[in-house]
């Protein structure tokens, strides 16, 4: 199986400085008792780990946009017991250090995590030290690093992303992808094809690779959590060298099956990733 | 209902007509520890595996277990390995199966799949690495590209021997005759009823498409009455009716038929 990928970063402006000694977190809004967390605060409370992909919204079907990790950090619904949340609230309005802005559903909320380790190490800078948002089965721009304010609202902000037209939802569409070999890449004997399949909230319940466009064949995959992705390996043999045009597709628990037509805007892709590989003689 | 009858019997056809104990697996078949117990594995659609035996009772003994008859297509041996020639020339699929595509990509939208066996004219050539061999369709016109290390040049032989069928419906048995002599019999299959009598032979397209989802269908033989016989690529089921064609036999045979049977010939269809 493969290991776990560093994990890829985007983002829309230069990193913040900041000082974790002077940083401070607040959850606000729409309720009876906001929370104001300094660093140390936060790393006094409750923790939880969790295993989650985070996919880019706007990753090729390659899938080099998505990455997996072991989040720590302190639950959200630890918060939420807190703060006596007005009936009022509908949504999730996320504002960090950056400038940036974005919104989720406050359903997805108890799911979520105020993460401040990934990978049994405290977040690099790059990844949103000192603290981020990861919310499961949402693609990644709705998952602010850099997080210093949470308000719980009756409408959402209208974040970077939604302002140019992508999905106000955010939720991740089924998606696969060949990590080995490369495209074009050159074999020699058996082919060994691993890769990656997720589906946000909905378990992978099947990976299918098809060669050359022939029938599409089932192959062994391993999912430990929902919220992780699926990761899956097979050996081939080619008959004769020759360029093979390899696809993968999944099929995620509600019975979706990937297509070759969803572009990633705005809401996601379902593209079916492919490659051609060349087996040498 | 089929009769039992063993395709590798063409292993033993008289003259001997070239073949490997190799078997492509026709879809995805499953791979039993013995015959009717669990599933241990599972071949890829077009993988090719060695047979070491068979049983008379429907499968295929494997280096790892058993799989039916009917999911593996028995191979033909190539005489000559694949080289890169100049059109036009017939050609077969050596490969497992060889795809078929709208310009010379390996990622070019698929045209069709033409399986082990099957039979094209090839009208076009771009050399390369790939190099891609345009085939035609049954009208001449270019079907579309596919690489060329897949395909073998294929002559048009005709040994015009006296040889005289006898294809039994009922039973889906094809029997050569020889000098009145049964020569070999093979299973078939029987894709439309055909009228009993007395028919005169003659050899139709090395390669043909039969409808827009079978292209290539190798080694046509008019056997009277507007029907044919040929190979298949697509099933190892004979012995059993099956929809398409007439009369269906394996491309191993359906290219002995073709090379070896004089247009004089006849078939008596019972």
């Amino acid at each position: 199986m493969l290991p776990t990928n560093p994990l890829f970063r985007q983002q829309i402006r230069q990193m913040p400085p900041i000082n974790a000694d002077y940083w401070s977190f607040r959850l606000s809004g729409l309720v009876d008792l906001p929370i104001f967390l300094s660093y140390n605060d936060l790393l006094s409370m409750p923790a939880v780990e969790m295993p989650c992909t985070i996919a880019c919204m706007g990753s090729p079907s390659d899938g080099s946009l998505i990455g997996s990790a072991i989040w720590r950090g302190v639950a959200f619904q630890t918060l939420l017991d807190e703060i006596k949340i007005q009936p009022s609230v509908r949504h999730v309005n996320f504002f960090a250090a950056d400038g940036y802005a974005t919104s989720i559903s406050f359903n997805h909320l108890p799911r979520a995590l105020l993460v401040y380790e990934m990978n049994g190490k405290p977040l690099l800078h790059e990844h949103g030290f000192p603290a981020r948002v990861v919310v499961p089965g949402l693609y990644g721009y709705k998952m602010p690093k850099w997080i210093q304010r949470v308000e719980l609202a009756a409408a959402p902000v209208t974040g970077f992303w939604e302002q140019r037209g992508w999905s106000t939802s955010g939720e991740v569409q089924t998606t696969s992808a060949i990590r080995s070999p490369r495209h074009l890449e050159t074999i020699r004997g058996t082919i060994q094809f691993s890769g990656i399949a997720f589906a946000g909230n909905r378990a992978i319940t099947s990976v299918e690779l098809s060669i050359d466009d022939g029938p599409w064949m089932p192959v062994p995959f391993q999912q430990e959590s929902v919220r992780d992705w699926a990761q899956w390996s097979i050996n081939w043999t080619p008959y004769s060298a020759a360029d093979y045009r390899v696809q993968v597709r999944a099929t995620d628990s509600a019975g979706f099956t990937q297509t070759g037509d969803a572009p990633n805007f705005p809401n996601g892709s379902t593209l079916i990733h492919s490659i051609i590989v060349r087996a040498a003689g | 209902m089929g009769v039992q009858v063993d395709p590798m019997q063409l292993f033993h056809i008289v003259p001997p007509i070239p073949v490997t104990h190799m078997g492509r697996a026709l879809a995805a078949t499953p791979v039993l520890r013995s015959p009717n117990t669990a599933v241990i594995a599972h071949l890829w659609p077009d993988s090719v595996v060695p047979i070491q035996a068979s049983t008379t009772d429907g499968w295929y003994k494997l280096a790892e277990g058993y799989v039916l008859k009917s999911a593996l297509q028995p191979m033909a041996l190539a005489e000559t390995p694949p080289q890169v020639e100049q059109p036009t020339f017939w050609a077969e699929v050596t490969a497992p199966a060889a795809a078929v595509r709208q310009f010379c990509a390996v990622d070019a939208p698929l045209v069709t799949r033409i399986g082990h066996g099957g039979v094209a004219q090839v009208i076009d050539l771009l050399p390369g690495e790939p190099s891609w061999y345009g085939v035609a369709d049954e009208n001449g016109a270019l079907l579309g590209w596919t690489q060329t290390v897949h395909w073998r040049r294929v002559e048009d032989i005709h040994d015009a021997a006296p040889y005289h069928l006898e294809i039994d419906q009922q039973r889906q048995i094809l029997t050569i005759y020889q000098n009145q002599i049964a020569g070999l019999r093979a299973p078939i299959s029987i894709g439309k009823p055909l009228t009993p009598g007395i028919y005169p032979l003659q050899r139709g397209s090395m390669g043909s498409g039969i409808s827009e989802n079978f292209h290539g269908v190798p080694w046509q033989i008019h056997i009277g009455g507007g029907y044919n016989l040929n190979g298949v690529y697509w099933h190892n089921q004979f012995g059993s009716a099956m929809p398409g064609s007439a009369v269906q036999v394996t491309p191993i045979l359906a290219r002995w038929l073709y090379q070896s049977i004089g247009d004089n010939g006849f078939v008596t269809i019972v």
